[in-house]
C-alpha cells in the first residue's frame, strides 16, 4: 500500500540505455551553462543571445526523453502497492509482467509516431523560424532515441518479471513436484 | 456512447490502472491513448508526435530539471545535514527543539528544492536518527517531517507551480511570489502548534540541558547563513525581475556548486551522482507532464472540455459553493492520485471554468497547491507518509496519526486563503517586473 518513493537498485543498463543516460546528463549541464551564461551576459554586458530560449527548450525535450530509460532502470516511476502488496511473489511478478507489457505497447505506439515526426521533418527540411534556423529533425531525434532506449528497458523488465514468475526449478536429486522419485 | 461517457470510462480505466499498480505516467498515458482510439480509431494517434513535441518544447519547463539539480547537488554533497545540524543548534532552546528544526529545515530546503518528496527525504534522513536517539515523540517526529516536507511545493521554487503554469500560461514568477506568504504562514502555524504541544506536554520533546556556547552558535550560524543567502539570491532575482524563474534555477545551480566547493563537499563524483539522481527524478516528473499533455489533447480532440464547463456553469453555484465542490473533489483525489498527477488531470478540465466564477488563476494555483500538499499526507497514497515511513523503524499508522494536526492546520489556511485572497495575491502585485 505504498508508492515506490525510494529507488530500488538499478537494473543492468545496455549500450543504448547508457548512451541515452549520458546524453541526458550532458543536456542537463548544457542547459545550466547556456541559461547561466545568458543571465550573466544580459546583466553585465547587456547582451542577450536570442538562441537561449530555443536551445534550452530543445535541451529540455532531450532531457525528458533521454532520461526515461534511466528512470525505468532505477525503478524511479511511482506506482501504488494497494493490490501488489497483497499478492504472492509469483502473482506479483506476473502482474508486473502484464503491466510492463501494456506499457511497452504504449511506448511502441509513441515511438512509431515520434519516428514519423522526425521522418517528416527530415523530408520537408523544416527549420526553426529564428535566426538559428535549426533543422527540426535534429532536436526531435532525442524523442525516438529516448523512447527506443525506454522500450528496451521495458522489454528487459517484462523478461525479468516473467523469469521471476516461473516456479522454482527442482534441484538435482530432489523429489519432483509430482512426488515421483528421481530416476 | 457519447464523448462524456467515454470520459467517465477513461477515468475509470485510469483509476483501475493506478490501483493495480501501473506506474503513474503510464496510468495517465494508456487511458489517453484509449480515449483517442475510442474517438477516431488509429487515426486519433496521428498527431501524437507533433503534440508531444509542441508540449515539451517549452522554456518554462526548463526550470524543472534545474531546480531538481540544485536540490540534488545540495543533498549529495551532504550540505543538507550541515544546515539541519546548524539549525538544530540555533533553535535548541525553543520548546519543541528538534521538531522545530524539522519544520524550519523543511522550509529552508523547500526554498531550494521545489519538491515535497525531496524535502521530506532530505530532512527526514538527517533528522529521524537524531529524533529517535533523543527519544522524541515518534508520532510528532514523523508527522512533522511528513507535513513539513509538503512545504516543498508551497514555498517557491515549486515544481507543482511550474507545471500548473505550463498548462495555464500563468506567470511562474507571480505564482512563486504568491506562494511566499501562505508558505511562511503555514511554517509559522506548524511551528506554533509544536510550541504549544511542547509546552503542554514537555515529554514529547526532551529539552537540551547543555549550556549556550557562543562559538558554537556562531559556527551554527555560519552553517546556515550561506543557504539563507542562496534563497535570497534565487527568490530575490525573480522578485526584482533580474532573472526569470528558469534563469534563477540555473543561477541557483551555480551558486550551490560554489557553496559546496567552499564548504569542501564537492567533487566530480558527487556532481556525477547529483546528475544521475536528477535524471531519474526528471524522467518521472517530465513523463507525467507529457502524459498529461496527451490526456489534455485527448480531451480537446473529443471536444468534451466545453461540455464539462457548460455543465458546471449550468449548476449555477456561487463561488463559495464552487470551492466547496473543488474541496470535495481534491480531498477524494488526494487520497487516490499522486501529486503532480492530481494537477495535470484536473487543471485542463477546471481551468476553463475559473473565469465564469471570477477566480484569479494565480490565487487558484496557490489553492490547488495547498490541496496537493494535503493530498501528499492523505492516506492511503500520500507519498510523504511513505517517504518518512521508509526511513524509520516506526509504524505507518504513527506517521498518519502524527500528520493529522498538521492536516487540520492546512484546512485552516485553506479557509483563510479562500476568505482573504490577498494573502496570496499581495506579494505578486508588488513585484518589480
Amino acid at each position: 500500500m505504498s508508492e515506490t518513493a525510494i529507488a530500488a537498485p538499478a537494473a543492468q543498463a545496455g549500450l543504448v540505455e547508457r548512451v541515452s543516460d549520458l546524453f541526458a546528463k550532458v543536456s542537463l549541464v548544457a542547459m545550466m551553462v547556456i541559461i547561466g551564461a545568458e543571465l550573466v551576459m544580459r546583466n553585465t554586458i547587456h547582451y542577450s543571445w536570442e538562441g537561449t530560449d530555443e536551445m534550452s527548450s530543445y535541451l529540455v525535450v532531450a532531457v525528458t526523453f533521454l532520461s526515461l530509460a534511466s528512470c525505468q532502470n532505477c525503478n524511479g516511476y511511482h506506482e501504488l502497492e494497494l493490490v501488489k502488496g497483497r499478492l504472492s511473489p509469483r502473482a506479483r511478478a506476473l502482474l508486473n509482467a502484464a503491466l510492463h507489457t501494456v506499457c511497452l505497447i504504449c511506448a511502441l505506439v509513441l515511438l512509431w509516431h515520434f519516428s514519423r515526426l522526425v521522418g517528416k521533418s527530415w523530408g520537408s527540411g523544416e527549420t526553426s523560424t529564428t535566426a538559428l534556423r535549426v533543422p527540426y529533425w535534429i532536436p526531435q531525434l532525442a524523442m525516438p532515441f529516448g523512447l527506443a532506449a525506454f522500450c528496451i528497458s521495458l522489454a528487459k523488465a517484462v523478461h525479468r518479471e516473467l523469469m521471476a514468475s516461473r516456479p522454482p526449478a527442482v534441484a538435482d536429486g530432489a523429489p519432483a513436484a509430482t512426488g515421483e522419485a528421481p530416476r | 456512447m457519447t464523448p462524456e461517457l467515454h470520459l467517465i470510462l477513461v477515468f475509470a480505466v485510469f483509476l483501475f490502472l493506478l490501483v493495480v499498480g501501473m506506474s503513474v505516467p503510464f496510468a495517465i498515458t494508456v487511458p489517453s491513448l484509449f480515449y483517442l482510439f475510442l474517438q477516431d480509431g488509429l487515426k486519433g494517434f496521428n498527431a501524437l508526435g507533433l503534440v508531444s513535441w509542441g508540449s515539451m518544447n517549452s522554456f518554462v519547463l526548463t526550470a524543472i530539471p534545474l531546480f531538481i539539480l540544485m536540490a540534488e547537488i545540495m543533498q549529495c554533497s551532504g550540505l543538507t545535514t550541515r544546515v539541519y545540524l546548524g539549525l538544530a543548534q540555533l533553535v535548541a532552546r525553543i520548546p519543541g527543539g528538534l521538531l522545530q528544526t524539522n519544520i524550519m529545515g523543511c522550509a529552508i530546503f523547500a526554498s531550494i528544492s521545489g519538491s515535497s518528496i525531496t524535502t521530506a527525504a532530505a530532512i527526514g534522513s538527517v533528522a529521524l536518527p537524531e529524533l529517535q536517539r533523543l527519544k522524541y515523540d515518534p508520532r510528532l517526529s514523523a508527522g512533522s517531517l511528513a507535513a513539513g516536507g509538503t512545504l516543498g511545493i508551497m514555498i517557491p521554487p515549486s515544481l507543482a507551480m511550474i507545471i500548473y503554469s505550463s498548462f495555464t500560461e500563468t506567470s511562474v514568477a507571480k505564482l512563486f511570489m504568491a506562494g511566499v506568504v501562505p508558505g511562511l504562514l503555514l511554517t509559522l502555524m506548524f511551528m506554533g502548534y509544536i510550541l504549544v504541544v511542547a509546552l503542554l506536554r514537555p515529554e514529547i520533546a526532551p529539552r537540551v540541558a547543555a549550556p549556550v556556547v557562543t562559538h558554537r552558535l556562531l559556527r551554527a550560524l555560519g552553517d546556515v547563513l550561506p543557504f539563507m543567502a542562496l534563497i535570497v539570491l534565487v527568490l530575490g532575482s525573480i522578485y526584482t525581475g533580474i532573472a526569470t524563474p528558469t534563469e534563477a534555477a540555473a543561477l541557483g545551480c551555480f551558486a550551490v556548486l560554489a557553496i559546496c566547493k567552499a564548504f569542501g563537499g564537492m567533487s566530480w563524483r558527487i556532481f556525477g551522482q547529483a546528475l544521475h539522481n536528477t535524471v531519474v527524478v526528471v524522467g518521472n516528473i517530465m513523463f507525467i507532464v507529457l502524459a498529461a499533455y496527451l490526456f489534455s489533447y485527448a480531451i480537446s480532440y473529443a471536444g468534451v472540455g466545453d461540455s464539462v464547463t457548460t455543465w458546471v456553469v449550468g449548476l449555477k453555484l456561487s463561488q463559495v459553493e464552487f470551492f466547496f465542490v473543488v474541496f470535495l473533489l481534491f480531498t477524494i483525489l488526494g487520497c487516490l492520485v499522486e501529486s503532480v498527477g492530481m494537477i495535470v488531470i484536473t487543471v485542463p478540465l477546471l481551468f476553463p471554468i475559473l473565469p465564469q466564477y471570477g477566480i484569479d488563476p494565480v490565487w487558484f494555483g496557490i489553492i490547488l497547491v495547498l490541496f496537493v500538499e494535503m493530498g501528499q499526507i492523505s492516506p492511503p497514497i500520500g507519498i510523504n507518509l511513505y517517504v518518512v515511513q521508509a526511513m524509520w523503524t516506526g509504524k505507518l499508522k504513527d506517521v498518519i496519526m502524527g500528520t493529522i494536526p498538521f492536516h487540520l492546520l492546512m484546512v485552516v489556511l485553506l479557509v483563510a486563503l479562500v476568505a482573504w485572497p490577498q494573502l496570496a495575491l499581495w506579494l505578486p502585485s508588488k513585484m518589480i517586473r
